[in-house]
């Protein structure tokens, strides 16, 4: 099973756990009807479109209404730790949550008891935290944009708000970001750094770029990193290499965003819509 | 706060015209924010920038205040329990400028406002947000939720409902987006 | 005059990508585009008739697929 786990923007909806089932621009999960918009909800819904393609069961997915204070992210931390044991995930992809440093280890302590450990992958909020507990070898792959990799390469801060760089990292700055984050062990082995050019790391080194093709409007679209990071989970779970999956998805992306013919208003759940299409284009 | 020394300057550095403002720097940008916020309530004309690239103390945001008000602003933080890092003094002849937290994009119909790490697009001709872009913070989404759709002449703002830095950003992307497609 | 792309020789996904290119610069009309393999063909046709446009004419030569796309 690929597992999710995060936040939606609304504190009436609280903690539900399942597979979702993607209706036009909606989530329905247990009574829940959640709308697909930048978030986690975007990833879930880009991870289930990719995995329609390679036929594989959608994923099963934790959330938990959380407007940015806390409650919700609480109630998850706490739930994950005593309940992860119950399930059997092959990959395990965490995201929006408020990054909360003992949460997390108890989060990860969970996961360390585990027979089989899951391929874990981390972005947003969690990533945060997983830097914040000084676990991120335990994960295996990050999804940064490149103000959150400062935040990985600078071993002094213990929170995104202490970075250089957090907020006016530039693209020239990401090989020597890569760099620290590894030499102070804040990177886990992959890494997919998102951008104007996509990188994928391993251990240090970068081992692919992707950068078409280049969408200028996809600047202004909330959601395109969430869809990155939901296709790659899915890709992963469905057996392909960390490398070729981080490729494919940056590419994939990328071509679902082109093929939108996306102008500056266009919302996340259009281009969803095209991830399909482009996969069949890469993968025929 | 050792650096407090360089306020102290001989008499030939004080008749120098070059001495007109500086920066406050700060561990971290919460303290930024706050500092902001208790400055402008009484009065003090401060600007939110980033810092020179070339200064490497502290946190992604920088306090840019006249001088002359030094003593004054430095005594107001005190009574917050807010201590700056350091203090950089400079002027328009210096070569360490701030960074500009600010980059506009026209996209024709459209115009994308960053500040920092986000971006709000706006259509330029309804001035009803389209989309908000960028940053990891938790309450992202929930604010991206509530300012779709929003004119800028609204004069809702989203600093009230942030929760952290990302949310910060946004706030000052819809302040400086409404400054150049709302001023009459 | 027809626009042609010219995408022999390319790799996967270039042969899209340019297709893509020129569908965006023209907005309608014909556009004449070159392959040299089937999967390209079938690629740059599903690309095409995603963004809407019709596909008008496939030929088959030795060496290469010649695919005309129309928008009116």
């Amino acid at each position: 099973m690929l597992g999710i786990v995060g936040i939606v923007p609304d504190e009436k909806i609280p903690l539900i756990y399942g597979i979702p089932v993607l209706e036009e621009k909606f989530l329905n999960i247990e009574k829940w009807k959640i709308p697909v918009e930048r978030g986690t909800t975007a990833l879930i819904a880009s991870a289930i479109k990719t995995l329609e393609v390679l036929n594989k069961p959608n994923p099963f997915v934790f959330l938990v209404g959380d407007i940015g204070k806390g409650k919700g992210s609480k109630e998850l931390y706490k739930f994950l730790a005593e309940n992860i044991h119950k399930y059997n995930f092959k990959v395990l992809t965490f995201h929006y949550i408020l990054p909360e440093v003992d949460g997390c280890l108890k989060v990860i302590l969970a996961i360390e008891k585990l027979l089989r450990k899951p391929f874990l992958i981390a972005d947003a909020g969690f990533m945060y935290a997983v830097k914040m507990a000084s676990y991120a070898n335990f994960f295996d792959l990050f999804t940064p944009d490149i103000g959150e990799l400062a935040f990985l390469a600078d071993e002094k801060a213990p929170h995104p708000f202490y970075t250089r760089g957090f907020l006016l990292a530039e693209e020239k700055d990401v090989e020597t970001l890569i760099i620290r984050a590894y030499e102070h062990k804040n990177a886990s082995p992959y890494l997919l750094v998102k951008g104007e050019k996509d990188r994928i790391v391993f251990n240090q080194k970068v081992l692919a770029t992707v950068e078409k093709p280049f969408v200028p409007e996809l600047e202004a679209i909330g959601g395109t990193g969430d869809t990155l990071t939901g296709i790659v989970s899915a890709f992963i779970y469905a057996r392909y290499s960390p490398e070729e999956a981080c490729i494919l998805s940056a590419k994939a992306n990328r071509l679902a965003g082109a093929l939108a013919y996306p102008n500056p208003a266009t919302q996340i759940s259009e281009i969803i819509n095209f991830i399909p299409e482009a996969i069949k284009i890469l993968i025929p | 706060m050792k650096w407090i020394n360089k306020l102290f300057l001989s008499k030939k550095d004080k008749s120098s015209e070059r001495l007109k403002s500086g920066l406050l720097l700060f561990e971290n940008t919460s303290e930024v924010i706050k500092a902001e916020k208790v400055l402008q309530k009484e009065g003090y004309k401060v600007k939110v920038v980033g810092p020179p690239p070339e200064v490497r103390k502290g946190c992604d945001l920088a306090i840019e205040i006249p001088i002359i008000e030094i003593t004054g602003i430095l005594n107001l933080l005190k009574t917050q329990g807010i201590e700056p890092l350091d203090f950089i003094p400079f002027s328009e002849n210096e070569i360490l400028k701030p960074v500009d937290l600010f980059q506009v994009k026209d996209f024709g119909d459209y115009l994308m406002v960053r500040a920092a790490n986000m971006k709000i697009t706006v259509n330029k001709k309804t001035l009803v947000i389209v989309n908000i872009s960028g940053g990891g913070c938790p309450d992202v989404p929930y604010l991206a939720s509530i300012l779709l759709g929003v004119s800028l002449k609204n004069s809702f703002s989203p600093k009230e409902l942030a929760h952290t830095l990302c949310g910060y950003a946004l706030h000052l992307a819809f302040e400086k987006a409404k400054e150049l497609l709302c001023s009459e | 005059m027809v626009e042609v792309v010219d995408a022999r020789g390319l790799s996967c996904p270039e042969p899209v990508l340019r297709t893509l290119e020129a569908i965006k610069a023209l907005e309608k009309g014909e556009l004449e585009i070159w392959v040299d393999n089937p999967t390209a063909r079938e690629n740059v046709i599903r690309a095409a008739k995603s963004l809407g446009w019709e596909v008008a004419e496939i030929k088959e030569l030795p060496d290469s697929f010649k695919v005309i796309i129309r928008k009116s």
